[in-house]
């Protein structure tokens, strides 16, 4: 090996980065060639001079923890950007969603109250005979279809062929709207005779006592209430309570051809 | 909230350990102790903000070291827009740093601690361009291998190996023109008295 070939690997030897055999030619050139001698010489001295240095210079008193410090601030600044960027976005859409949610929960229940029919509202044969003095009772409401709307049904009108209607109206006592009334009246051996007639949807009208009979397939309740009798039955869906202070035997001939 | 602090725990637990040696890695290229704090601290941010990119196993040392040499020649670039303390080599095609070595502009303890490890050999290397300076200083100083000089500085190992060389003999020469200077001028004033 000559100074050419063995100068490149100076380096390498200096450095442990030759292999073995290598290493060795080199070595064995240096013994004969002070100039590679010399040149490794000043590369172990290179070393030396940078081995001194190495813990120079010494690290700044507080500089990493000064460091540790910066990056927790960093860190809450990445939280806030984040936050700003994603997490606040997807919170308002997490709420929105959610709103939406529960409202598609909660939007048949809602559905369900609105479209429940009112709970029935029970009307006592007895004070619907009592309020028939009371002219407070009576709303007057001459126009059938007005009529029906106001009371919310279709009116289903019974046959009374003798009888003129006098007036017409919705009931307003106890709370109830849905009653019709009318007042009939005929002309009679003494004098006018008065026939009124209540009209509900099936089930409204309730008689406390009342003795059930079988009129021309008619299951009638007849009762009385001071002056007056009545007739209480059920028909095509509809309720009828008939009173009068007609005797009860007319009472029925006039249920009968109802 | 806290979506980072486990990241952050875990790039301190594998970083800050490197403190030292990067902070020693800058003052030697820079040749000043603030600038070399600031850039440590610079470029410790910046490895965080990018620490997603890093790949856990892989090297760690090399991977701060090149982000630290990155924001050292930013910094050094930014001493370009700043001419009074910058000059250009003349013997070099790169940039490289020149510090006010004003004593009066210095602190006590700063002159004490530069002066234990300036003299011949940091001065020597300031000179060196960027190409033969790097791959020297990550041999000499931080005692890393051909192949992590290659990686961190992203060149052939070949190339490392032939820097190193050329390195060495600019700074021999260097120090071998000083130590002649010295000894000249020894001698003059010798003559003079």
């Amino acid at each position: 090996m000559n100074c050419s070939d063995a100068r490149p690997l100076l380096d390498l030897l200096s450095d442990g980065a030759l292999e073995a055999k290598d290493s060795a030619l080199v070595l064995d050139h240096l013994k004969s060639c002070d100039e590679c001698q010399y040149e490794l010489n000043y590369l172990e001295e290179l070393h030396s001079r940078f081995l001194e240095a190495k813990d120079k210079p010494p690290l700044p008193a507080g500089l990493m923890q000064r460091i540790s410090q910066k990056l927790k601030d960093e860190e809450r600044n990445q939280d806030k950007q984040f936050f700003e960027q994603y997490a606040r976005p997807i919170s308002m859409v997490a709420i929105a969603a959610t709103l939406a949610l529960i409202g598609c929960l909660l939007l048949p229940w809602i559905h369900q109250i609105n479209t429940r029919p009112a709970p029935m509202q029970i009307a006592s044969a007895d004070t619907l005979v009592e309020d028939l003095v009371s002219e407070r009772t009576l709303e007057p409401v001459i126009d059938r279809s007005e009529l029906a709307k106001r009371v919310g049904y279709d009116l289903k009108y019974v046959r009374l062929p003798e009888w003129q209607m006098d007036r017409s109206g919705v009931y307003k006592s106890q709370a109830l709207t849905q009653i019709a009334r009318f007042d009939f009246v005929r002309k009679g051996q003494l004098g006018d005779q008065h026939l009124s007639c209540y009209q509900a949807p099936q089930g409204v009208i309730r008689a406390k006592v009342a003795n059930l009979e079988n009129l021309e397939g008619k299951r009638v309740f007849f009762g009385s209430h001071g002056k007056f009798q009545f007739a209480l039955w059920s028909q095509n869906g509809r309720d009828y309570l008939f009173v009068t202070a007609l005797s009860k035997p007319q009472l029925e001939e006039i249920v009968r051809s109802a | 909230m806290k979506l980072f602090h486990n990241r952050r725990k875990e790039f301190e637990k594998l970083t800050l350990s490197l403190g030292h040696d990067l902070f020693r890695l800058a003052y030697w290229r820079l040749g000043n102790l603030q600038d070399a704090e600031d850039v440590v601290q610079e470029a410790y941010l910046r490895a965080f903000r990018s620490f997603h990119t890093f790949q856990l196993g892989t090297n760690v040392k090399g991977w701060m070291t090149r982000i630290l040499l990155n924001v050292v020649n930013d910094a050094l670039k930014k001493r370009v827009r700043q001419p009074d303390i910058l000059a250009i080599d003349d013997e070099c095609d790169e940039l490289v740093s020149l510090q006010d070595h004003s004593a009066a502009s210095r602190d006590p303890e700063v002159q004490l601690i530069e002066g234990e490890i300036r003299p011949d050999l940091l001065d020597a290397l300031q000179r060196l361009p960027t190409s033969l300076l790097h791959p020297l200083l990550l041999r000499e100083l931080e005692d890393m291998t051909y192949a992590e000089i290659a990686t961190t500085l992203d060149i052939p190992t070949g190339t490392v190996m032939s820097r190193l060389f050329r390195a060495r003999r600019v700074v021999r020469d260097r120090l071998t023109k000083k130590v002649k200077g010295i000894v000249q001028s020894e001698v003059t004033d010798h003559e003079l008295q």
